[in-house]
C-alpha cells in the first residue's frame, strides 16, 4: 500500500474509519474507567462484555429477528445484567481482599465467559448481515461506508447520554460521590451497594453496545473480547486511567493511529500498534494525556 | 510449631526426591513419561512465576512469551548456528533473562494490574513477531528439526533419557530458588509483596527487587523453553499464547502462592486435571476459569495454604490432647 500514490479522499476515508473504531474503543475504555473508579479493580472481563454484546446482538437480530436498534438495546441490557450478576456474586464478597486476588478473579471470570460462549456459539466467525446497506454515502468527492457513520453517531450519542447521566441526574451524582468517598456517601444516605451494581451494569452495558456496533463491520467471534479488552485498556491508559474524558480521547486517538498505520506502514502489525502505544505510554507518560496523578511515575 | 512445619517439609523433600527417582520405574508408558517430562519443565516455569507472583506480588500474564523466546533462541542457536545444546541452554536462559530485565526495568515501575496488562501486550507482540519474522522463526509453519541433546556421544532422544536430563536441572533450580527465598534478599522480596510503602521506608529498593524477581523468572522461563524445544524437536509459534500464560498462573495459584511446594503441587494437579478432562476438551477452559474463581473465593492460599492450615490444626489438636 505504502508505495501507491494516496488520494486525499482515501485519507479522509481512513480517518473516518479510524474515528468510528476509535469510538468503539472509547466505549470499552469507558467501561474500564467506570468500574475501576467505583470498585477499584481492573476488570479483565471487560472485553468479554463487548463479545457478549456482539453475540447477543447477532442472535437477537438474526434468530429472534428483532430490528437492529431493538437488538442493540436488548443486547446492551442483557450484558448489563451479566455485569450486575458478576458484581453481586464475585466482586462484592471479594471487596476487601488484596488487589492481586481481585485481578486473578476477573481473569477467571473472563476465561469462564469466553469458554461458555464458545460452547454456545461455537468457534466459527459469524458474519452480521449488512444492516446499514453497502452503498457508500457520498459527501462531495468522498465516499464513506454508512456503517462507520452509524457507529460514530450511536457511540457519540451513548457517550453524551453517559455524561448527562453523571452530571445531571441524582443517581449519577450519587455514583460519583460513592466513587470519591464510600463512607461519606454512605453517611449521606446514598445506597453504595446500588451504586456498585449500577457501575458494573453501566460498564458492562457500554462494552455490549460497542460489540453490537462493530458486529456489522467485523466478524463476530467468541475470542473477539481479548483484543478489544487490550485496546480499550490501552485507550484508557493513553487518555489517563480513571478519567472519563481521557477514555474518550484515548479511544479516538488509538483508533486513528491504528487505522493510519495499517494503511501507511504495514497492516501485518496492525494489532501491535495498540500494544506498542500502551507500553510506550506506561513507560514514558504513565498519567496519560488527560490523567490525574493516579500512577506512580 | 514453625519447627514442626519445617521438619515436615524437610521430610517431604526427601520423599519427593525418592518419588522422582522411583517415577520412571513405575511410569513405563512412553506417553505418560512424556507427560511427566513436560510437567518437570512446567515446574521450572512455575517456580520462577511463584517467585514473581507468590513472593514478590507481581502478576505476569505473558510468561508464555518468555518460554517461547527461550525455545526459539535455543532452536535458532542449535539449528541455524550449529551450537551444542549445552551452550544453547544457558544462552537461551541468559538472553531471555536480559530481555526480561530490559522489559522489567521499564514496566515494573507500574503497580499490580498495570503490569499484568502490559505483560499481556508483551505476550501478544511476541506471538506476532514469532509468526511474522519468518527469517528467524520459520513463521506459522513452525520450527522443525531441533536436534536432541547429546551427552558424551549419547543422544538424549528417548523419554527416559530426557527424564534423567531434567531431574538434576529441576532439583538444582528448585534448590537455588528456595535458598534465595530463605535469604535476606528473599525477605526483601516478600516485604515488597506485603507492604510496598513500608518496605521502601525500611530501605528496600522496591523497583530493583521487582526487576530482580522478574528477571529471574524470565531466565527460568527461557531455560524451560529451551528444554521444551529440544524435547519436542518442533516449535509452533501458536503454542505460546495467552491461554498458556494463564495456565502457568493457574498452576502457581492452585498450588499456593508464596509456598515453596506450591508450584510443584500446582503443576502436578493441573497436569493431571488436564489429562483427566482431556475427553471433555471443550469444557477445559470453563473448568479452568471456574477453578480460578473458586480458588480465589474459597481457597485464596491454594492447596499448600489449605494443607498448612490443616496440619497446624492437627498439631494444635494433638497439643490440646496432650494437656
Amino acid at each position: 500500500m505504502s508505495d501507491l500514490k494516496i488520494d486525499p479522499s482515501d485519507i479522509l476515508q481512513v480517518i473516518v474509519g479510524g474515528l468510528a473504531i476509535g469510538c468503539v474503543y472509547a466505549l470499552v475504555a469507558l467501561g474500564f474507567t467506570i468500574i475501576s473508579n467505583a470498585l477499584h479493580l481492573i476488570n479483565f472481563a471487560q472485553g468479554d462484555m463487548y463479545m457478549l454484546g456482539a453475540v447477543f446482538g447477532l442472535t437477537f437480530f438474526t434468530q429472534v429477528r428483532m430490528p437492529y436498534f431493538v437488538s442493540l438495546v436488548t443486547a446492551a441490557l442483557v450484558t448489563a445484567l451479566v455485569g450486575v450478576c458478576i458484581e453481586r456474586t464475585i466482586f462484592r464478597p471479594l471487596r476487601n481482599s488484596p488487589p492481586l486476588n481481585m485481578v486473578i478473579a476477573t481473569i477467571g471470570i473472563s476465561i469462564t465467559i469466553r469458554a461458555v460462549a464458545l460452547l454456545i456459539w461455537g468457534s466459527q466467525a459469524m458474519s452480521f448481515p449488512a444492516v446499514f446497506g453497502s452503498v457508500p454515502v457520498k459527501i462531495g468527492s468522498i465516499r464513506i461506508m454508512p456503517d462507520y457513520l452509524w457507529i460514530l453517531g450511536i457511540a457519540v450519542a451513548a457517550m453524551v447520554a453517559l455524561q448527562f447521566f453523571f452530571k445531571k441526574t441524582l443517581t449519577g451524582k450519587a455514583m460519583n460521590a460513592t466513587a470519591q468517598n464510600r463512607n461519606a456517601a454512605s453517611m449521606m444516605g446514598i445506597n453504595i451497594f446500588r451504586s456498585d451494581s449500577l457501575a458494573a451494569a453501566i460498564s458492562a452495558g457500554l462494552g455490549g453496545i460497542g460489540g453490537v456496533l462493530v458486529g456489522p463491520v467485523f466478524f463476530v467471534e467468541t475470542t473477539m473480547g481479548a483484543s478489544a479488552a487490550l485496546k480499550g485498556f490501552a485507550a484508557a491508559v493513553l487518555g489517563g486511567f480513571g478519567s472519563v474524558p481521557g477514555a474518550i480521547v484515548g479511544g479516538v486517538v488509538l483508533g486513528l493511529a491504528e487505522n493510519l498505520s495499517a494503511t501507511f506502514i504495514s497492516s501485518t502489525y496492525r494489532d501491535a500498534v495498540a500494544f506498542v502505544i500502551l507500553i510506550g505510554v506506561l513507560i514514558f507518560r504513565p498519567n496519560g494525556i488527560l490523567g490525574k496523578k493516579v500512577l506512580r511515575a | 510449631m514453625k519447627k514442626a512445619v519445617r521438619f515436615i517439609s524437610k521430610r517431604s523433600a526427601l520423599l519427593w526426591v525418592l518419588l522422582l527417582i522411583a517415577a520412571p520405574f513405575v511410569v513405563r508408558n512412553p506417553y505418560y513419561l512424556q507427560l511427566l517430562n513436560s510437567a518437570l519443565i512446567l515446574i521450572i516455569v512455575a517456580v520462577g512465576l511463584n517467585l514473581l507472583t507468590g513472593f514478590t506480588g507481581q502478576i505476569s500474564l505473558g510468561h508464555a512469551a518468555f518460554v517461547g523466546i527461550g525455545a526459539y533462541i535455543s532452536a535458532y542457536l542449535s539449528v541455524t548456528m550449529g551450537f551444542s545444546f549445552w551452550l544453547a541452554l544457558p544462552l537461551s536462559g541468559l538472553i531471555t533473562g536480559l530481555l526480561g530485565y530490559l522489559l522489567g526495568r521499564s514496566v515494573l515501575k507500574l503497580k499490580g494490574a498495570y503490569l499484568a496488562i502490559a505483560s499481556i501486550g508483551v505476550g501478544e507482540i511476541t506471538m506476532l513477531v514469532l509468526v511474522n519474522w519468518t527469517k528467524f522463526t520459520h513463521g506459522a509453519e513452525g520450527f522443525k528439526g531441533i536436534p536432541s541433546p547429546r551427552f558424551f556421544g549419547l543422544a538424549i532422544n528417548s523419554g527416559l533419557r530426557y527424564y534423567w536430563l531434567l531431574v538434576p536441572i529441576v532439583i538444582t533450580i528448585y534448590w537455588l530458588i528456595n535458598t534465595l527465598v530463605d535469604s535476606e534478599l528473599g525477605r526483601a522480596l516478600r516485604s515488597v509483596r506485603d507492604e510496598e510503602t513500608a518496605a521502601e521506608f525500611m530501605g528496600v529498593d522496591v523497583t530493583k527487587m521487582k526487576v530482580l524477581a522478574f528477571t529471574i523468572s524470565a531466565v527460568l522461563a527461557g531455560i524451560a523453553g529451551s528444554l521444551l524445544a529440544h524435547m519436542y524437536g518442533y516449535l509452533s509459534p501458536f503454542s505460546f499464547n495467552f491461554t498458556e500464560s494463564v495456565s502457568y498462573l493457574m498452576m502457581v495459584l492452585a498450588g499456593g502462592l508464596g509456598f515453596t511446594w506450591g508450584p510443584v503441587l500446582g503443576v502436578l494437579l493441573l497436569t493431571s486435571a488436564k489429562e483427566l478432562f482431556r475427553s471433555f476438551n471443550q469444557y477445559q477452559l470453563v473448568i479452568y476459569g471456574l477453578m480460578l474463581i473458586g480458588v480465589i473465593v474459597f481457597m485464596p492460599k491454594g492447596i499448600s495454604g489449605f494443607l498448612a492450615g490443616l496440619s497446624t490444626r492437627v498439631i494444635h489438636r494433638s497439643h490440646d490432647d496432650g494437656r
